[in-house]
């Protein structure tokens, strides 16, 4: 039972340089979580996705890892986002309109799925990847119901090695990604 | 989720407690940035917090016997407290890690002795929590907190069993802080108040229980 944070109250401890660059945090739901380092499968497996989404995005979307997107309740910093428009419009504010968040789990499973999931639902994220390197699968959630109790994804659909993921944005298919591309 | 042992040495038998506190990777603060966030409105009094080993934690909220119980205690302290000591109610003290406030506090010092600083442990004869559905925050969270900074002596007011727990001879910053000496008193016995190893007066339950 741990106090919960507004994005204005985590924006003026930033400003205020309570949490500072060597803070790696983000927020979620109202909590402040320390972000877990980052070992080589995972830096690996988000570049290698990185990679090979940036040669299949439409014009009008831009992929950004790591940088932090703001929501209603939450400031998450996932590791992969597919947000609206191009980098220089997001000079100065979070980017809101999110195409696909990504992240990528090994230790950080259990806070991927049960922390993140209802938090990105609740702020209408309509599609959520995870990058499974434990189980060695990629999962995809959507069919957001930002309103349930918790909120959720109706949907959700497990790819092992061998398949290939389809990625949506604004309810078309722009790319099919092998499994085996995104797994070390 | 991680267990700590409370060792309670009047029955020799250690017993698991669970913390009651979430294992996430939660970002804890420190009591300077505690305090930064105080100085600068993040967290103003409405928000009713404590600072609990780095956890923001909202405080309980009141119901009618546990407000009584504090009411009925100071009363009764206060006849008995010698020249040199104050009482404090639900205010702030601060500790190496924590900033909590207990329900009552017996404070060495006069009314104008804490105005630019809380309360520190050596400022504290005897820390006081009233407890009903906190007792097992009390005992379990608390208790260590308050034995890590070497609180000299803490009283629990137990509610649920109608008794008063006094832990004294706290280890300090240990691996488990704990109170290595704890006595438990029912209706009908005495409570010895000792404020810097003296007795000064010695309480019926009665007179702390509503």
């Amino acid at each position: 039972m741990l106090y919960r944070f507004s994005v204005d109250q985590y924006h003026r401890m930033i400003d205020h340089g309570i949490l500072t660059g060597d803070d790696r945090v983000e927020l979620i739901d109202g909590w402040i979580f320390a972000r877990m380092t980052q070992n080589p499968p995972h830096v690996w497996s988000m570049r290698r996705f990185c990679k090979r989404i940036t040669r299949e995005l439409p014009r009008g979307w831009c992929i950004r890892p790591q940088v932090p997107i703001t929501t209603g309740l939450s400031e998450p910093e996932p590791d992969l986002s597919i947000v609206r428009g191009d980098d220089e419009d997001y000079g100065t504010r979070h980017p809101a309109e999110v195409g696909t968040l990504n992240e990528v789990a090994d230790s950080s499973l259990s806070v991927d799925r049960g922390i993140k999931f209802p938090a990105y639902a609740r702020a209408q994220i309509p599609v959520y990847w995870i990058i499974n390197l434990v189980d060695e699968q990629v999962e995809v959630y959507d069919d957001v119901f930002a309103t349930g109790s918790p909120p959720s994804y109706r949907r959700q659909r497990i790819f092992k090695r061998g398949d290939s993921v389809p990625l949506f944005l604004d309810a078309k298919q722009v790319a099919l990604i092998p499994v085996d591309d995104l797994l070390p | 989720m991680a267990s700590i042992q409370l060792k309670q040495p009047t029955t020799g038998v250690p017993q698991p407690v669970s913390r009651t506190l979430p294992p996430l990777p939660v970002r804890r603060f420190t009591v300077d940035e505690y305090h930064r966030m105080i100085q600068h409105g993040v967290l103003t009094e409405d928000d009713g917090v404590e600072l609990l080993d780095g956890w923001i934690v909202p405080k309980m909220p009141h119901n009618p016997p546990h407000d009584s119980t504090i009411e009925i205690t100071e009363d009764t302290l206060r006849k008995h407290l010698p020249a040199g000591w104050r009482l404090r109610i639900q205010m702030a003290i601060t500790t190496d890690d924590s900033e909590p406030e207990p329900d009552v506090a017996i404070v060495r010092g006069h009314v104008r002795s804490h105005v630019q600083q809380h309360p520190r442990p050596g400022d504290i004869g005897t820390l006081i929590e009233v407890a009903d559905s906190s007792l097992i925050q009390d005992r379990s969270v608390k208790g260590p907190l308050y034995a890590r900074a070497r609180i000299v002596c803490y009283w629990i007011i137990n509610l649920i069993d109608e008794s008063v727990e006094v832990y004294t001879d706290p280890t300090g910053p240990t691996a488990a802080p704990f109170f290595r000496r704890q006595q438990t008193y029912q209706r009908g016995d005495l409570v010895p108040l000792e404020l810097d190893g003296t007795q000064v007066a010695a309480i019926p339950v009665d007179d702390l229980l509503p």
